[in-house]
């Protein structure tokens, strides 16, 4: 068992074998770094615990396919990115942080996905970028392709 | 390059980065729109060919296209379409070049969704499908050239100097 602790002051025990799904961890523990609580101070206890039920979960990932449970993993994920933008971001911090590859591809995955159809403005606004181009700018480069700024698909709403 | 990115509290460029290589090219193409930085950073090759990296090797096929061809006219649909929802209906309007030009053409080759065609005056055009464009490339054959012999066409792209290049071949009528 490995101990991890967040930024929080709250200890969570996790298995080896899942734990080394993180790049850092798993280098970490080669190196003999990792005798006692591996301090995490850029990751809370509430983004802790949704990484460490990744982890859990996608213990032994190859076996997976072996054993049929592709679907099941499949749907988790599935399951699993079903949650806040601002919470999104944190997983993805995280995610980058401790370097798990696969979470990683998730998240950002569905970060993409979740901005796809977003209008311009509604994306400003989920990043909090300022704009900074002038009207001219900003019509010269609609004028371009006017038609990526055209279709049912697009969505002004924020969340 | 000065990156107002950066001034995002929550999210670093590099993060922005991964995310943003994820989306399909028309979003992409909008939000050039979005700042100064976002329009710099998708403009730039090094995103461009990470885009292309993630989109080729996207497991789910999402970004890959069938080039169909019928009547003189190219369509395309996306392969996740054609095998998970074959009876589904696909328009789209590609900005087919040659049509504008009111000339048959035939299609030399294509790499990484760049298109490469040649229309009946031997006339070479490359055509972007993905962001509608396309360009006249110079021809170097010469009237000479096309009295003599007839071309053939080949068009490639060159990993070791990361360069797209086309191969003109003449026969000589003569030679049959």
């Amino acid at each position: 068992m490995v101990k991890l602790k967040s930024n929080d002051d709250k200890e969570f025990e996790v298995e080896e074998a899942a734990v080394i799904q993180s790049e850092m961890i798993k280098n970490m523990i080669e190196d003999g770094c990792a005798t006692s609580v591996i301090p995490l101070p850029n990751i809370d206890s509430k983004t802790l615990i949704k990484v460490i039920e990744y982890l859990n979960k996608h213990i032994n990932m190859g076996k997976a396919a072996e054993t049929g449970e592709e679907d099941d993993l499949k749907e988790f994920d599935e399951q699993f990115v079903n949650m806040g933008w601002e919470e999104l971001f944190d997983v993805i911090m995280a995610a980058n942080y401790l370097n798990i590859h696969e979470l990683m591809e998730l998240c950002c995955q569905s970060a993409a996905d979740r901005l796809k159809n977003k209008s311009v403005r509604a994306v400003r606004e989920m990043l909090k970028i300022t704009n900074d181009l002038t009207e001219e700018e900003e019509q010269e480069i609609i004028n371009d392709a006017p038609w990526a700024f055209e279709g049912p698909e697009i969505d002004d709403t924020v969340n | 390059m000065e990156h107002s990115i950066l001034k995002i509290p929550t999210l670093p460029l590099e993060l922005i980065i991964e995310i943003l290589s994820r989306l399909p090219v028309k979003s992409l193409l909008k939000f050039t729109c979005v700042s100064k930085s976002w329009l710099d950073l998708i403009s730039s090759p090094e995103f461009i060919k990470s885009q292309l990296e993630l989109s080729a090797n996207n497991k789910y096929n999402t970004h890959q296209r069938l080039k169909l061809y019928y009547r003189n006219e190219y369509s395309f649909r996306s392969l996740r379409s054609l095998l998970y929802e074959p009876d589904k209906e696909e328009a789209s309007d590609s900005n087919y070049p040659i049509k504008k030009l009111k000339s048959s053409s035939y299609s030399m080759g294509s790499v990484n969704g760049l298109i490469c065609l040649v229309d009946e005056s031997d006339d070479l055009y490359l055509w972007n499908q993905s962001i509608r464009k396309y360009r006249k490339l110079p021809n170097s054959r010469t009237n000479t050239m096309m009295l003599i012999s007839h071309s053939v066409y080949s068009f490639g792209y060159d990993k070791f100097h990361d360069n797209y290049c086309w191969v003109m071949g003449l026969c000589p009528f003569l030679c049959g």
